[in-house]
């Protein structure tokens, strides 16, 4: 039996909506729901991708996991265990990357790489060759001392992502890893996942780069209007002959007529 | 609270500021080289107005001058030109026509009438000038100061501090701390306010901005840690900042006020530097940590700056409190009023009035709003509302 690492179960997430939103929104709704009951498990070592439009409730859903913000309603378990009840712990084993990070210009990868492993409370050894492997397999180690202003976005983005995984973390849960790249950089990145996929690491990622998902996803789920309205074995999809990029547009076309109804 | 983590925060916070050459340049060194320039610039021009006023080339023509009076005039080195009546209407037309002149006009035997008892009615004496030149005016008021002294002289019954005694007996040093505590506490007050601006504004909102205090509140260190490392190191930088401006304003002080650097120097001693710098920390400690509060909950820098820029005004305020007061303030519950009790204390060390009570309450006081103000700051890193939108 697959071993669950990760358990979502009802997860809601509300946001108040201000006057001059109701306006703009064209809505008399005090309320607007980002993620309504949510559930799906994520299984040891396998790669989920989360699907979905802007404003399809996707990045809620990730910080929500990587506790940076509360749920309204529902549960979140970290190998059985309740998330809030011990935040500190959940963090050493979630590695979280945001899609809208930009590190400081003025520092090296060298430099905020030891912060941030500073910041998990690892040794200087550790650090080290944590550092000399993540460095070497994205291709940072020759920049290693040039400032992050002085690079591309593609470096900056693998500098990122070494950061967010600088402890080593059991969970991966980046929020559109390969936005705004370039495809040799966006190529990259995939195959570095799947390197980690072989470490053995389970990934959660959220992308609307239907390439990225045929060529990474184990499971995919598809979010719609703060919903799940599609999740699915990935070999499930191609044994039927189907693409996901047909079956996205289904189930969004679906959702959006129910609405409208 | 965890010090190792607080140690890391202000090491990073520190090493952007030290690392980058632009930063240091415009925080540390450029203040204290654009108050000393600004405030020199500033005096010189001063000065220069007023001399100008005093030694001007403006024709003085004076009508039945007497010698009484033409012995005043040489004392005092004045260039005149002694005309007579007739030409009085002429003269008048160039003044109208604004050529730099003033035209006195004395009585006949003008001596003999103030001499005699018939003066005690009035003497008339015209000058005309045209209040649309500078120069008429400085030499209009020149001689009319002029003219009145010489009257004191023969009507005054009292002559007051007319011998080469000391009559002021002011210590040099007592004269120098007042008129500096007119003016220092405001501009280390402004000064200090927008120092502290530059950075504090970016530190938070800057890293909200980027993304960056999403990944900062993923790994374990507290919040409180996080808060506590940013107003360190941000204080350090903005003392290093308020150190350099008030170098910058002890410099420019010989062109603003006519005091020597020197004398500022040395009339204070090591105790009251120790004490000063003391204030300025706690006074920095508490802007900081206020500022940091506004630079959580704005969205952008640009909107932390816009919130912070009304602050200076009140800064400022709070400064020139010092010139509204004749004394320092002496009840114990104004050391409690958060940046009023720093103005205050610089105040008191600038006029040797150091009260140890004042300066303990006032300490404890800005160490506990500072402490207050990380508190509610690290309250702010879990409201996912304010970190978040």
């Amino acid at each position: 039996m697959e071993e669950i690492v990760l358990e979502i179960e009802d997860l809601s997430k509300t946001y108040k909506v201000t006057k001059k939103q109701q306006k703009v929104m064209n809505t008399t709704k005090r309320e607007i729901k980002a993620v309504e009951n949510l559930s799906f498990k994520l299984y040891k070592g396998e790669i989920f991708c989360l699907l979905g439009n802007n404003g399809a409730g996707k990045t809620t859903t990730l910080r929500m996991i990587s506790t940076l913000i509360e749920p309204r309603s529902g549960t979140i378990k970290m190998n059985g265990n309740l998330i809030e009840e011990n935040k500190n712990l959940v963090k050493e084993k979630i590695g979280f990357l945001t899609t809208e990070l930009k590190l400081d210009d003025f520092f090296t990868p060298n430099y905020l790489f030891d912060f941030f492993g500073k910041m998990y409370h690892m040794n200087k050894e550790e650090i080290s060759k944590r550092k000399e492997k993540l460095f070497n397999i994205l291709g940072i180690d020759r920049f290693a001392e040039v400032k992050i202003k002085k690079l591309s976005t593609g470096m900056r983005q693998k500098v990122s992502i070494a950061i967010s995984l600088v402890h080593n973390p059991e969970i991966i849960i980046f929020d559109e890893p390969t936005n705004g790249l370039d495809i040799v950089t966006t190529r990259e990145i995939v195959v570095f996942l799947k390197t980690l996929k072989e470490e053995g690491k389970t990934i959660l990622i959220s992308t609307h780069i239907f390439d990225v998902v045929d060529k990474l996803a184990d499971r995919v789920g598809i979010m719609v209007n703060g919903k799940l309205v599609y999740c699915e074995n990935y070999r499930e999809i191609v044994r039927e002959n189907r693409l996901i990029e047909d079956i996205f547009f289904e189930v969004f076309e679906e959702e959006k007529n129910r609405i409208l109804r | 609270m965890n010090k190792y983590e607080i140690f890391i925060i202000m090491k990073k916070e520190l090493a952007k500021f030290f690392g980058n050459k632009r930063m240091l340049f415009t925080t540390a060194i450029m203040p204290g080289i654009v108050v000393f320039v600004l405030y020199t610039v500033m005096g010189s021009t001063l000065n220069k107005q007023s001399q100008e006023g005093q030694f001007s080339d403006v024709n003085i023509y004076v009508i039945n001058l007497s010698e009484n009076i033409k012995n005043v005039f040489e004392s005092s080195e004045i260039t005149y030109q002694e005309v007579s009546y007739m030409m009085k209407e002429q003269i008048k037309q160039g003044i109208e026509d604004r050529e730099p002149s003033i035209l006195v006009v004395l009585p006949e035997k003008f001596d003999e009438i103030c001499m005699s008892s018939d003066a005690k009615v009035g003497v008339e004496v015209e000058i005309y000038y045209n209040s649309s030149i500078s120069e008429s005016v400085y030499a209009y008021t020149f001689m009319t100061t002029l003219l009145e002294e010489y009257e004191n002289t023969i009507f005054d019954l009292f002559v007051i501090n007319n011998g080469n005694n000391v009559y002021d007996m002011a210590l040099k040093k007592d004269s120098t701390g007042k008129n500096l505590s007119a003016i220092l506490p405001m501009l280390l007050m402004g000064l200090i306010f927008s120092c502290c601006l530059s950075i504090a504004a970016e530190s938070i909102a800057g890293e909200k901005e980027r993304g960056t205090i999403a990944i900062l509140l993923t790994t374990p260190v507290k919040r409180n840690s996080i808060a506590l490392g940013k107003v360190c190191s941000l204080t350090i930088i903005a003392l290093l900042s308020g150190i350099s401006s008030y170098i910058g304003v002890i410099l420019s002080l010989p062109s603003i006020m006519n005091i020597a650097a020197s004398d500022i120097l040395s009339i204070y001693g090591l105790k009251d530097y120790v004490l000063l710098l003391l204030t300025l920390t706690s006074i920095i400690l508490v802007i900081i940590s206020l500022m940091l509060i506004v630079s959580a909950i704005a969205n952008s820098v640009k909107e932390a700056t816009t919130s912070l820029s009304p602050f200076a005004a009140g800064a400022m305020l709070i400064g020139i409190s010092c010139l509204i007061q004749s004394e320092p303030a002496e009840k114990i519950g104004m050391y409690f009023v958060p940046l009023y009790n720093s103005v205050q204390f610089i105040y008191s060390i600038l006029v040797y009035k150091v009260n140890y009570v004042n300066f303990a309450v006032m300490l404890i006081s800005n160490f506990a709003y500072t402490l207050i103000f990380v508190w509610v700051l690290a309250k702010l890193f879990d409201k996912e509302k304010v970190m978040f939108g």
